[in-house]
């Protein structure tokens, strides 16, 4: 590989390396021109292919509505049972309980009973403890 | 370079305009197609690759959009290093008849541009793409070491090693004469 060209500065060597590849044979433009057009079809099925992927976003979307949906109808639900139940239950003694007059009379007369029987035992066991007496 | 190629696939990323993507593909298609010729590939093979790499890159381009032509050429490097491993052939004799004419023009050369192609093809592989893309593709040091996954120091340092050693073999020819 004898020559005789002098020792090219890096800045010459550089250029040379430049035009070096300048002269490389390039593509056939034609086949280059096919390929982008492949390219191109499938870049335009991509973008398809991106719409398409939306939807599982719109089902998420969908279900999302419908849980909360339901949250809220369960929520009502449970409110409106709620106002049904008694506010208070109140026992049974505390309650004003209408005694039958029945019932009522029988114990009077017992009472009358007991008081005659009282006066059987007067000046020895009398009921009254004390008992101010009127001037 | 890289700031126009990210305009252009800036404008197809964000408003789906094939026609930067189209601009982008005819700006970069012809250089990448004689890198991969200048690899070893074969006339077809260099076409195929070609259209693999720019179908693997508008997968991914719109996910990162920093260096985009280090990406199309780290794709192009890595589907050839595939398909080299799949026909387990020497991607210099893979077809040489690319190399070859080169070669023989050179045993004949007619001026310095003739020689610098032959000094160019005693070159390793590797210190050929590193000057390819370099003076031909036009890329900054950083740039090449984003595709060759290298520091940009270790780059800067090789490309003038790569120099200095075409230097050094010009001068050896030169004593020869």
């Amino acid at each position: 590989m004898a020559h005789n060209y002098p020792i090219p500065d890096i800045e010459h060597l550089e250029q040379l390396i430049t035009r070096a590849y300048e002269v490389m044979p390039g593509p056939d433009m034609t086949r280059i021109a096919h390929i982008e057009e492949r390219i191109s079809r499938k870049s335009r099925t991509r973008k398809a292919e991106r719409k398409v992927n939306t939807i599982p976003w719109w089902v998420v979307l969908l279900l999302a509505g419908g849980f909360a949906t339901a949250a809220w109808w369960a929520g009502e639900q449970w409110f409106s049972n709620e106002k049904e139940l008694p506010a208070e239950v109140t026992p049974a003694m505390k309650s004003g309980v209408t005694v039958p007059a029945e019932v009522e009379s029988k114990t009077d007369t017992s009472r009358e009973q007991r008081g005659s029987e009282n006066t059987i035992g007067d000046g020895q066991d009398s009921p009254v403890i004390y008992q101010r007496e009127a001037y | 370079m890289q700031n126009q190629a990210r305009q252009l696939l800036e404008r197809y990323c964000r408003k789906s305009d094939t026609t930067a993507f189209n601009a982008f593909y005819r700006s970069q298609s012809g250089k990448l197609w004689q890198f991969l010729r200048a690899r070893g590939c074969s006339e077809d093979g260099a076409y195929d690759l070609l259209a693999e790499a720019f179908l693997k890159f508008i997968q991914v381009i719109c996910k990162d959009l920093r260096a985009p032509v280090a990406l199309l050429y780290r794709i192009a490097i890595n589907l050839h290093i595939d398909s080299y491993r799949r026909d387990k052939a020497s991607p210099i004799t893979a077809d040489g008849s690319f190399v070859d004419q080169y070669a023989d023009k050179a045993v004949v050369y007619q001026d310095e541009h003739e020689y610098v192609q032959s000094l160019i093809k005693t070159l390793p592989q590797d210190e050929q793409n590193l000057l390819f893309m370099r003076y031909w593709s036009g890329m900054t040091h950083k740039e090449i070491a984003g595709i060759l996954d290298m520091p940009e120091g270790t780059i800067r340092r090789q490309s003038a090693a790569i120099i200095k050693k075409l230097r050094q073999r010009w001068q050896e020819d030169s004593d020869g004469t």
